[in-house]
């Protein structure tokens, strides 16, 4: 049982949350992109073990998508690296 | 020595002081043939047929923790091949066929029971995709079939169809091949039966990296020391992305936590694996009598090993609406593991940008089924150099090109799992 704490609502439980993943940097699609990185970008999975920055919906709350950086072995939530 | 009614009383009448290890301790070569990374049931697999296939022996296995201690020891030892998508199906089917002769091959009792896989529907549409899915196994030469409300009430009598209930069940797709395995004995018997043809198994011997040279395996690194080898595999499951960012390289994997728990034993009620597919519940009754629950991932990223209550209420809820009566039994031991997932939940297997690596990976929680068919394929592109038919789809590369193999055939999402 996690306790997610929202930006706007403050530590609430994991079940008013829907995840939505590692967040992604990708780069513009636009011509010029290197496809091989675009791939990376798109289907690596985050630094195992590390803080991963990560998107979660909080749909029985703020209704907003919001970002939180977490520890995948502990499941604590931290401050973003500086 | 075989293992056999007259070892058995030969040595029960000698004290039981002469049983020879399942995988007896030697020292470490300073180099050999092939190194595999990960003592589950699929490196062991891997080992066994390497050395009993094709006379490969210069092997050693590298197991982090005990041989089976990881996913091998945490799934609930379904095996099936109900699956939609050809490449999905022909290696699925093509390890059920192998674990029909399986414990005779090792002279283990791994103790298949193919008491059949129910797969229930709740709607007439889920009801039709189960058809789809049943015309294409038998048109691909596999045993399914399609039953209605009655005919699964038949089949599964303690089966609760009245009830009303939010998700009612509208039939079910049967295949009487599938069913259980004793996943312990499983790496037993591929461990007792490599290390017997010469393999060497290391427990408590985790890799901490790579030596690579011009893109090119040399050695493998561990605390007890550096060893040369042709060829390795990298056959760890929900650690698979850690140790490939060691060899320099990323997999588009993710981490995600499984659960699972069983009651405690009564006497036998249900004589088939059923699946709940609303928000997944599977569940056996094992030869003890304890009802075995799992179900779908928790949801997100994670390498802790520990559950979410929500997922398990969730199961628990699911169970209890197939059979109420359970609501009355206690948990008695209840587990998590780490499964990698892929984005379209299939495995990945095959080479890796550096040259000698291979990886066996992907499996999230659908890879024990799959075990003996991963084992013999993954031998025979190790000794061969070429990547079996079975193997050719799975390969690292699909996820660039885009020829990705979605596991439940209903198009390829991101949120599959």
């Amino acid at each position: 049982m996690m306790l997610i704490p929202c930006p706007n609502c403050g530590p609430r439980a994991e079940e008013e949350f829907a995840y939505g993943g590692l967040v992604r940097d990708l780069p513009p699609l636009d011509g010029a992109a290197d496809l091989s990185a675009w791939h990376r970008a798109l289907h690596s999975g985050g630094t195992a073990g590390a803080l991963q920055p990560e998107t979660w919906y909080h749909h029985a709350g703020c209704e907003s998508w919001v970002t939180l950086h977490r520890n995948l072995a502990s499941h604590a939530f931290e401050k973003a690296p500086a | 020595m075989r293992y056999s009614g007259a070892s058995l009383i030969a040595n029960a009448l000698s004290g039981n002081r002469h049983w020879r290890q399942i995988a007896a301790a030697r020292d470490p070569r300073p180099s050999y043939d092939v190194v595999i990374i990960g003592g589950g049931a699929h490196g062991l697999a891997v080992a066994h047929y390497l050395a009993a296939n094709h006379g490969i022996k210069n092997v050693a296995v590298l197991e982090a923790g005990w041989i089976g201690s990881g996913n091998t020891a945490r799934n609930t030892a379904i095996v099936r091949s109900d699956y939609l998508l050809e490449a999905s199906f022909r290696l699925k089917h093509f390890a059920l066929g192998l674990w029909d002769g399986l414990a005779q091959d090792l002279n283990f009792n791994v103790m298949y029971s193919p008491r059949g896989y129910v797969d229930l529907a709740h709607s007439d549409g889920e009801l039709e995709h189960m058809t789809l899915r049943a015309n294409a196994m038998v048109l691909r030469g596999a045993a399914a079939s399609v039953l209605d409300r009655t005919a699964l009430q038949a089949r599964v009598p303690c089966l609760e169809l009245d009830a009303p209930s939010r998700y009612p069940i509208s039939g079910a797709l049967v295949q009487e091949k599938g069913g259980i395995v004793r996943h312990d004995a499983v790496a037993w018997g591929f461990a007792r039966q490599a290390s017997r043809r010469g393999v060497d198994i290391f427990q408590n011997c985790p890799v901490d990296g790579f030596e690579i040279a011009a893109g090119r395996l040399q050695a493998v690194l561990t605390p007890n020391g550096r060893i040369a080898c042709g060829q390795a595999v990298i056959s760890v499951a929900g650690q698979s992305a850690v140790l490939a960012r060691r060899a320099g390289f990323d997999l588009p994997l993710t981490p995600i936590n499984v659960q699972a728990c069983v009651t405690e034993p009564v006497k036998p009620v249900l004589d088939c694996v059923i699946n709940y597919n609303v928000g997944l519940s599977y569940v056996s009754q094992t030869d003890k009598g304890e009802f075995v629950l799992g179900g779908a991932t928790d949801g997100y990223a994670s390498q802790a090993r520990r559950g979410s209550f929500a997922r398990l209420e969730d199961v628990l809820a699911r169970a209890a609406q197939m059979f109420p009566f359970l609501s009355r039994l206690r948990l008695m031991r209840h587990w998590s593991g780490t499964a990698d997932i892929a984005m379209d939940g299939n495995a990945i297997i095959g080479e890796t940008p550096v040259a000698g690596l291979m990886i066996n990976a992907g499996w999230g929680y659908a890879g024990f089924k799959a075990t003996p068919a991963v084992g013999w394929t993954l031998a025979e592109r190790l000794a061969s150099g070429k990547t079996p038919d079975l193997l050719a789809p799975f390969a690292l590369e699909r996820f660039e090109t885009g020829a990705l193999i979605d596991d439940a055939g209903i198009g390829p999402y991101p949120w599959l799992h």
